[in-house]
């Protein structure tokens, strides 16, 4: 870090010794050690540990791009399978809905009233399944847009970084290795070696300004993807829940209407019928109960009026007497 | 034996020994015992049994058969009668009728001839053919059988094809379930890579649960589909072993089914044989040797027809008890399919609703490090670029900005901002 106030001065130094120093010679060693640093880096040579400890935390900033890279990519791609089974899945239910509604409606025993409820609600429940495809829709586009803006645009400012630590990382090779052959006296190479210095500081500030850009935006992008994921999600979560909820619902109500002994109507085994009925009577005996309470009622009724009608017949025959 | 008769020839009885017996029976209050006569004056010189009807004295009795011989009613003999005299004679019995009778001690191997079985395959073959067809090759169809059991048989065959196709959807619905599912888990695992990654440990923590909650989801689904599974395994038991062994038991039948036809068939040719040579005026051989011939034929149809009641009866009881059963077996296949598949929802809702996380909470300046002072000169190029994406990288974006130029203050505004939202 330097100094903000020197730092001006010493700006104007380099900027001079460049201009002064700008020959072929001169742009041609630059890039050779550019192109060292290169190789280095290709094949995997050690760095100076140094070096590469300084650029820890930038380090670590690109590996949270990377990983949000890899992670977009691959959202995407469950997305997209995600909607088609889903889809699959939705038609597949709708065929057996509709199938067993088609059987259900020929046959006339309890199987057959089964079945199309059973079909209703598979029917039901394939449609109301689509609805999640809209919230996937929108999450499969927001990460799409995303990619193609966010990420490639963080990506773009990664590599000029990436290109500007290269030629740092060289430039202060090229300062290592005039150091070490360095001697103060001679006029000539101290004069090299302040140029050598001189690039490497110009150097060493495009390449702080553009880690510091894609610090800033690899913390940037992993917020924006918190806030988008976020958003989109808790459309998705709720839309899944209510789905959820209501075929459960759907589900257990058919569950619980045929529950117990099903009622079969014997007509070649009649000796059948009898333990049939029996089985049937407990399971209906509550119908039944309130179906006589009913009955009761209406047999006082009619009780009274019938009472009602003796009465005026007996005055009319007292009357006549 | 009958050489006081008037017939020339003598009984041909082709072998079949008969043995004499009495019995008693008791009138219905039709003034009935509930058989029919053939034969006797002046063409044959036996009077038999033609048909026993169906629940009638002598059907309840069991002792008289048709094809046995009559010999006399309550003791008076009936030989040279005919047969409507000895019926009248049967009715005018006050009472219990004793019935005479040489029964016919018959193989029925000797009755089932050639012709009985050609005619069986002939009612096979005109069985599986469409009425128009066998018309017009003059094949005569017996519509005995156009009984509730053809309309059972197709209602058999319905059912099969109700399984074959609930088994080929259910099958075809789980796979894509257990795709769902694997899904379900990918995308908690891509949920659980960017949790993992995340600086900002709420959102890291949100996005580990969400993707615990899909994970769980998926468990969920492993476990209903082995709930489901077995309906499978049932439905497939029905198709293939319930509903052909029933198919085979009515081949049987409709075997047992042909035989009694041709019995029919043959008599009827018989009957038709005996009245055209009775027109012509020349009576038969067989009718005028005591038809023994007819009445071996006679007593086959009986024995035929009492093979096809049982055979029909125990066909109609299977058929009942796999309907029965099927009604049973889809309500049961059903209801776990039903309860599976909303236990399964409950549970999912249940782990969903629990790892609600969202929205999640982004605080840009607790995990942004301190960048030098150069960061101010470009955190307003960043907003600008970030602007598009996300309104509220905004907010946070200027908060970061301030938190590095004025300090603790301005970090809470922003803070406060997000909280807002």
């Amino acid at each position: 870090m330097e100094g903000a106030n020197y730092g001006y001065s010493q700006d104007y130094l380099d900027r001079f010794i460049q201009s002064q120093d700008s020959s072929v010679v001169n742009k041609f060693q630059q890039k050779y050690w550019k192109t060292k640093q290169t190789l280095i880096k290709v094949t995997g040579k050690k760095e100076d540990e140094h070096v590469v400890a300084s650029d820890a935390d930038l380090d670590g900033k690109l590996e949270v791009f990377h990983s949000i890279q890899r992670t977009c990519m691959e959202l995407l791609k469950v997305i997209e399978q995600y909607q088609r089974r889903i889809c699959f899945l939705s038609q597949e239910e709708n065929e057996l809905g509709r199938f067993l509604r088609s059987q259900g409606s020929q046959d006339k025993t309890r199987a057959g009233k089964i079945m199309q409820a059973t079909g209703k609600a598979l029917c039901f429940s394939s449609q109301q399944r689509l609805a999640l495809r809209n919230p996937l829709c929108r999450l499969y586009q927001e990460v799409e847009t995303f990619r193609y803006r966010a990420i490639s645009d963080t990506w773009l400012t990664v590599n000029r970084m990436e290109q500007s630590r290269t030629e740092y990382r060289g430039a202060l090779l090229w300062m290592k290795d005039i150091s070490q052959e360095l001697d103060p006296d001679t006029h000539k190479q101290m004069e090299k070696f302040r140029k050598v210095q001189a690039q490497v500081r110009t150097t060493k500030t495009g390449f702080d300004k553009l880690k510091n850009d894609v610090c800033q935006k690899v913390d940037l992008l992993g917020a924006s993807r918190c806030n988008l994921l976020s958003h989109v999600l808790t459309t998705y979560q709720t839309t899944l829940l209510h789905f959820w909820e209501k075929t459960s619902h759907t589900m257990a109500a058919i569950h619980e209407s045929f529950k117990g002994c099903q009622h079969y109507e014997f007509s070649t085994l009649k000796t059948l019928q009898g333990p049939m009925d029996k089985l049937a009577k407990k399971k209906g005996r509550k119908k039944i109960k309130a179906n006589a309470t009913d009955g009761k009622k209406a047999e006082t009724t009619d009780d009274q009026l019938i009472s009602l009608v003796n009465e005026s017949t007996s005055d009319k025959t007292r009357e006549g007497n | 034996m009958f050489t006081d008769m008037d017939y020339e020839l003598e009984e041909d009885k082709l072998g079949i020994p008969t043995v004499p017996g009495t019995v008693c029976l008791k009138k219905d209050p039709n003034n009935l015992i509930g058989i029919s006569i053939g034969g006797g004056a002046q063409y044959c010189p036996c009077l038999y049994i033609v048909q026993v009807f169906d629940n009638t004295p002598a059907a309840l009795d069991g002792t008289l058969a048709a094809g046995d011989e009559l010999t006399g009613v309550n003791g008076k003999p009936v030989k040279g009668k005919t047969k409507v005299e000895v019926a009248k004679m049967i009715q005018a019995v006050q009472g219990d009728a004793v019935i005479h009778y040489n029964k016919l001690q018959a193989d029925p191997k000797q009755g089932k001839s050639l012709d009985i079985v050609l005619k069986k395959v002939k009612h096979r073959l005109v069985e599986n053919m469409s009425s128009g067809t066998a018309d017009a090759l003059g094949l005569s169809r017996a519509i005995l059988c156009n009984d509730g059991l053809v309309k059972r048989l197709e209602e058999l065959e319905k059912t099969a094809e109700l399984y074959k196709g609930l088994m080929e959807h259910t099958k075809r619905l789980l796979r894509a379930f257990f795709e769902l599912s694997q899904t379900h888990r990918a995308f908690g695992d891509v949920f659980s890579v960017i949790g993992v990654r995340e600086p900002q440990a709420a959102a890291s923590e949100a996005f580990v649960k969400f993707a615990d909650a899909h994970r769980n989801i998926e468990k969920y689904g492993i476990k209903l589909l082995k709930t489901i599974k077995p309906m499978l395994h049932d439905l497939n038991t029905y198709l293939h072993k319930a509903i052909p062994d029933t198919k085979l038991t009515i081949r049987k039948y409709l075997d047992v089914k042909f035989e009694y036809l041709s019995y029919c068939l043959k008599v009827k040719e018989m009957d038709d044989e005996e009245y055209s040579s009775i027109a012509m005026g020349e009576p038969l051989y067989r009718v005028s040797t005591g038809n023994y011939e007819y009445r071996l034929v006679l007593r086959c149809r009986q024995e035929a027809r009492a093979r096809f009641a049982k055979m029909r009866k125990d066909v109609l009881e299977k058929i009942e008890l796999l309907d029965q059963k099927h009604v049973q077996d889809i309500v049961f296949q059903l209801q776990r399919f039903v309860s599976g598949m909303s236990y399964y929802y409950d549970e999912c809702y249940a782990v969903l609703k629990e790892a609600d996380v969202f929205p999640i909470e982004v605080d840009l300046s607790r995990t942004t490090i301190n960048y030098g002072s150069q960061s101010l000169s470009y955190a307003g190029d960043e907003e600008e670029e970030e602007e598009e994406e996300q309104e509220e990288e905004e907010d946070s974006g200027a908060g970061e900005e301030g938190g590095s130029s004025t300090g603790r203050q301005a970090e809470n505004g922003a803070e406060k901002l997000i909280d807002d939202e």
